[in-house]
């Protein structure tokens, strides 16, 4: 029997930037640079068309928008870590990303937390993106 | 833009029998109820020439609406399968009734069914992510779970409106009320918010008992016009309005949270009926989690903001109260069945509703939930 592991993100062609950046310990965002809007690396189209989108290097400031401490696990992989926290990050740019929070005790997490970005390799060349309260 | 639903009605309605020990599969269960819905509705399978289902998580299969048809012997003219998870049931009698207006069929069989609780056995959560066919790259690799999901969307409403976990167990008590009196209902007890808050914790704050048990289910209902459903065998029930609402699915893409969508399919759906929330006799909305129900008798407008809980806890969502809501029990009492929510409220307005009849029930509204309250629909039925 295999042990369980956590799921990797699968680095695509659209985006791979994002893990690849990850891995490299920078969080980027994607951005349109005629209406200087910040996108979460979901969105893939600006509303004024452009397609073109550009990725830039984000702060990694940012505050916890909502969270959760989970207390039953998705996949045996998670139950070491048990109860974890699982926050929505709003990144000083404007966008949002869904991470786990490290850094404080689970009984401790409210929103408006101030967090920073910690990225993290978790495969050759793919990181994901946590973050830690300050 | 203004859709209006003029001739629209149910005919038929039909569900699976409730039962912890047979064996059957979706397209077994999609069919019991199909067949229940028909001799509901005095009608045979050469009768229906359209076919929408919901694709069942326990059974995943291609097609599922074409293999119900073929089961079932029906010359369908449109035959599709919805991949809306709980908003499936209700868009399939807003899609249906579309397309009967336009005239691409006349009579629509709408079937969701599931054996979720015959597959999923064990820890369900574990069990569902592992027969999920996808992976999320933006949610999987932190552990997110679909009760963590709502779990985001009730700590930022407690944040905004000041929504405690009391007014969340208030609403699995007032599910309970519904669903004991029921005669073959799984639970006799009342039950206690103590007992809620005192029950395992799964994503805070949401504990066992803010979650639906996972089971089998299967129902029907038939959608035709309503110069057809007035020669059909029961009381004649309208759909006099529908709407639908969407927005993000990953919660970080959501404005907040939860999006507009349950608001938006409640405005379109009082706009095309043309009455008000004070109109609704009975309600019939999702309750997956506690969360899901308040939160959308909030954004349907039954009650302000922040007034959920009370809603539940004071009685206006029991019988005799404002506005009954998941007269069945719900998904609370009966498993993660949205479907749930039609026949129960055709049954109120032809008032066939038994134990839980609500008096001179003339208008019933039912909903469902999609993704995290990523899409919603909501429908008007009247007598």
């Amino acid at each position: 029997m295999t042990e369980s592991t956590k799921p990797v993100p699968s680095s695509t062609d659209a985006s791979g930037p994002f893990w690849a950046g990850c891995a490299a310990g920078v969080l980027n965002l994607r951005h349109c640079p005629s209406c200087n809007i910040s996108y979460a690396p979901t969105r893939q189209l600006c509303s004024c068309g452009n397609a073109q989108l550009s990725w830039v290097e984000a702060s990694g400031r940012g505050t916890i928008f909502s969270y959760t401490v989970v207390h039953r696990a998705p996949d045996p992989a998670f139950k070491a870590d048990l109860p974890y926290v699982i926050a929505i990050v709003e990144l000083e740019e404007g966008a949002r990303l869904l991470s786990d929070i490290g850094g404080c005790p689970a009984d401790k997490v409210c929103i408006g937390m101030a967090v920073r970005a910690i990225c993290q390799e978790v495969a050759p060349g793919i990181g994901v993106h946590r973050f830690e309260v300050i | 833009m203004k859709e209006t639903f003029k001739n629209i009605a149910f005919a038929g309605v039909g569900e699976a029998k409730r039962s912890k020990t047979a064996t059957r599969n979706a397209l077994e269960l999609a069919v019991e109820a199909a067949i229940a819905a028909l001799a509901d509705a005095g009608l045979g399978p050469l009768d229906i020439d359209g076919v929408i289902t919901a694709s069942p998580a326990g059974d995943p299969h291609f097609v599922f609406s074409t293999i119900l048809t073929e089961a079932l012997g029906i010359p369908a003219r449109i035959n599709t399968t919805l991949q809306n998870a709980g908003a499936s049931p209700c868009l399939g009698v807003l899609y249906a009734a579309r397309a009967i207006a336009s005239g691409a069929c006349h009579t629509v069989l709408v079937v969701e069914s599931d054996s979720r609780g015959a597959r999923f056995k064990g820890d369900k959560i574990q069990a569902m992510r592992a027969a999920r066919p996808w992976t999320d790259d933006f949610e999987d690799p932190f552990g997110l779970t679909v009760p963590g999901k709502y779990a985001l969307i009730a700590r930022r409403r407690m944040h905004r409106f000041g929504t405690s976990v009391s007014d969340l167990a208030a609403v699995a008590v007032a599910a309970r009320e519904h669903g004991r009196r029921q005669p073959d209902a799984p639970r006799r007890e009342p039950l206690s918010i103590a007992e809620v808050l005192a029950s395992p914790l799964i994503a805070e704050p949401l504990r066992v008992l803010d979650c639906c048990p996972v089971t089998d289910w299967g129902s029907a209902v038939i959608v035709t016009t309503v110069e057809r459903a007035r020669d059909m065998k029961k009381r004649l029930v309208r759909l006099i309005g529908a709407g639908e609402g969407h927005g993000a699915y990953h919660l970080h893409e959501a404005k907040e949270l939860p999006c507009d969508a349950t608001r938006a399919s409640g405005e379109a759906a009082f706009a095309t009926a043309g009455v008000s929330p004070r109109d609704i006799d009975v309600a019939q909305v999702f309750d997956a989690f506690t969360i899901a129900a308040l939160v959308v008798m909030e954004e349907l407008g039954f009650c302000e903001p922040g007034e959920g809980g009370s809603l539940f806890s004071q009685g206006h969502t029991a019988l005799g109260g404002r506005i009954p809501t998941n007269t069945s029990g719900g998904m609370m009492t009966w498993g993660n069945a949205h479907v749930i929510v039609l026949p129960e409220a055709i049954r109120q307005v032809r008032g066939e509703a038994g134990v839980n009849q609500v008096a001179n029930a003339k208008l019933a509204l039912a909903q469902g939930i999609g993704g995290p309250m990523a899409l919603s629909c909501t429908l008007i039925l009247a007598n």
